[in-house]
């Protein structure tokens, strides 16, 4: 009981430390301060104390239904007709991003460097499934994570940027 | 309100019940839509909503980095981190060529990111542009690394073990 309180008291101090510096960094201004910013303070906070904190699914679930939510609350039926016409380009930019994922395996194996399960870790995404099949078929599952994670991560980090070079 | 949010949750739920990529997400989406359509009135999202949502998903994204995972980082780092920045510039070249020919939703920059899928909406919906054309470009690439895994592991150079 006491060990649980002790990890309850962890999270909650992780989830201060997200918080807080997602509002000092959403006040800043900063592009995607609110996000960015938690990232970073939860992050921080994490490595600084060394805690590992391992998220209860059903919050994670919970935070993910509530963006959904927050999205399906948006659409009226000119939004549907909307999105009907940006199927093309969607398909279009995934299919460059998933070809880009190849040619860095390209690169990587001519240059001799690529992982185990390489064609898997530089794939722009679905890191559930690739992990997995890395994972049933033998194939280096913790370096294809690894390459998931920095991806995500670089991702996160380049939100700013992004907002930057693409104003909305 | 209450009607949407339990079409949220069933939405979702069935969504991965059903093992669709991005599932929770996009099925929650899609049935809080399906209410907000049906009732032909746009409910208000609510102000605390768009700061608590993004705090949320970026506190449990940063929960992600931990000692342990940094040790694990190490070995494949540099590489890692190449093939990161490679496919993200490769995003941005996507996002510059879509506003070129005039096909460029809203935020597109978050839309042709190569990753992150809840982070991305998240930030779309605190800057109040475009987070459903965001979720539908992150949602269709998703299920095309889907359909193309077979494809993936078949270009695996090693045989199986």
């Amino acid at each position: 009981m006491r060990r649980r309180a002790h990890a309850a008291g962890q999270f909650l101090a992780l989830l201060g430390a997200g918080a807080g510096a997602g509002m000092v960094a959403g006040a800043a201004g900063i592009p995607g301060g609110l996000i960015f910013g938690s990232v970073v303070g939860a992050a921080a906070a994490g490595l600084v104390t060394g805690w590992e904190i391992t998220v209860p699914p059903w919050l994670a679930n919970l935070v993910l239904i509530c963006v959904g939510a927050q999205i399906g609350m948006r659409v009226t039926r000119d939004t549907v007709h909307l999105l009907g016409g940006q199927l093309l380009p969607a398909t279009a930019a995934a299919l460059v991003l998933i070809a880009g994922g190849l040619g860095i395996t390209w690169i990587l194996r001519r240059t001799g460097r690529s992982p185990r399960g390489d064609v898997l870790a530089t794939s722009p995404g679905a890191l559930e499934v690739l992990i997995a099949l890395a994972v049933e078929r033998n194939y280096g599952a913790g370096q294809v994570a690894v390459f998931h994670l920095v991806r995500v991560l670089l991702v996160v980090a380049s939100v700013p940027l992004l907002l930057y070079l693409f104003p909305p | 309100m209450l009607a949407t949010l339990a079409a949220a949750v069933a939405g979702g739920l069935l969504a991965r019940r059903l093992r669709l990529p991005g599932g929770l997400l996009v099925g929650s989406a899609i049935g809080a839509a399906a209410v907000t359509l049906a009732s032909e009135s746009r409910l208000p999202v609510p102000a605390a909503m768009n700061i608590a949502i993004p705090i949320a998903v970026g506190t449990l994204t940063g929960l992600l980095l931990t000692r342990k995972a940094v040790r694990e980082l190490r070995s494949v780092l540099l590489m890692a981190v190449c093939s990161g920045v490679a496919i993200i510039a490769l995003g941005l070249g996507v996002a510059a060529a879509l506003e070129a020919i005039g096909w460029a939703p809203p935020a597109v920059a978050l839309a042709t990111s190569p990753g992150a899928l809840s982070v991305l909406v998240g930030t779309a919906i605190e800057v109040q542009t475009g987070s459903m054309e965001v979720a539908m470009f992150h949602m269709v690439r998703l299920m095309l690394v889907v359909l193309l895994s077979p494809l993936l592991v078949a270009l695996l150079r090693h045989p199986d073990p």
